[in-house]
């Protein structure tokens, strides 16, 4: 059975979002959740957030800086509670 | 009719942090919330275990 | 049951193998990860003996320990140098994931 699987990505975002690609290579529905921060940007995360979307990943964010799906903290707190795993990074 | 309350573990590996505090007061309001820190050392690992499984959702931080 | 357990700081040993013994001792099964500055520990002998113990698998992020220069003489056999894939199947194989 597919496992809903959240990534939240604070501080150290490479890592994050390369775990997060690696998430998508068993039976597991990914979701990352960009925290606060405004993701950098460099080929490595660029790539990452590709690779998420070409593996139908959603990305979102509290922060209006990112340009992904906008979600306040507090709807965030609630959605994680669907999750089957949720894994701050 | 009222569906159960979800049962959410939060484990704080190193402390508080603003956003575990803003995400555990936001998800108390409709769930089951524990919260144990880990350096408090307040439970043991026995306990700890225990709690993990007991939990629907475990989150650490 | 299983508990996955991502390592991803080399912060926390007591605490990893506090809640590994723990839980092997209560008869569930325990999937261990190393990731990131995680794959540090791998140096420290008392978290390469969790290896040993019945009902645990071990495995680590190849390309971390790398990066970060760590050696890999004296880890064990039986804790598998691996990829994210590793993670990935814990995670999805786990009844509860915590992350240390």
């Amino acid at each position: 059975m597919t496992k809903k699987v959240a990534v939240l990505v604070r501080d150290r975002q490479h890592e994050a979002l390369r775990m997060a690609v690696g998430l998508t290579l068993a039976d597991n529905s990914v979701s990352v959740f960009v925290m606060d921060t405004r993701l950098a940007s460099d080929k490595n995360i660029e790539m990452s957030v590709e690779t998420l979307g070409d593996m139908n990943a959603k990305i979102y964010s509290n922060n209006p800086e990112n340009k992904f799906t906008q979600m306040a903290t507090e709807e965030i707190a609630q959605a994680l509670t669907e999750y089957d795993i949720v894994i701050p990074y | 009719m009222k569906g159960k309350s979800k049962m959410i573990l939060h484990i704080l590996n190193d402390g508080p942090t603003v956003l575990s505090d803003k995400i555990i007061a936001v998800q108390a309001e409709k769930s089951v919330v524990k919260v144990i820190d880990l350096i408090k050392k307040s439970e043991s690992y026995e306990n700890i275990v225990d709690e993990i499984f007991f939990h629907d959702l475990v989150i650490s931080w | 049951m299983k508990l996955g357990i991502l390592i991803n700081t080399d912060r926390h040993l007591s605490d990893i193998i506090g809640i590994t013994k723990a839980a092997l001792s209560k008869g569930h099964e325990v999937i261990i990860f190393n990731m990131d500055e995680g794959t540090r520990l791998l140096g420290n002998s008392s978290f390469r003996e969790l290896c040993s113990m019945y009902g645990i698998r071990m495995s680590f992020c190849d390309y971390n320990a790398k990066g970060l220069g760590v050696s890999k003489e004296g880890i064990p056999d039986e804790i598998v140098c691996g990829s994210q894939l590793n993670n990935a199947e814990m995670i999805h194989e786990a009844d509860r994931v915590i992350v240390l």
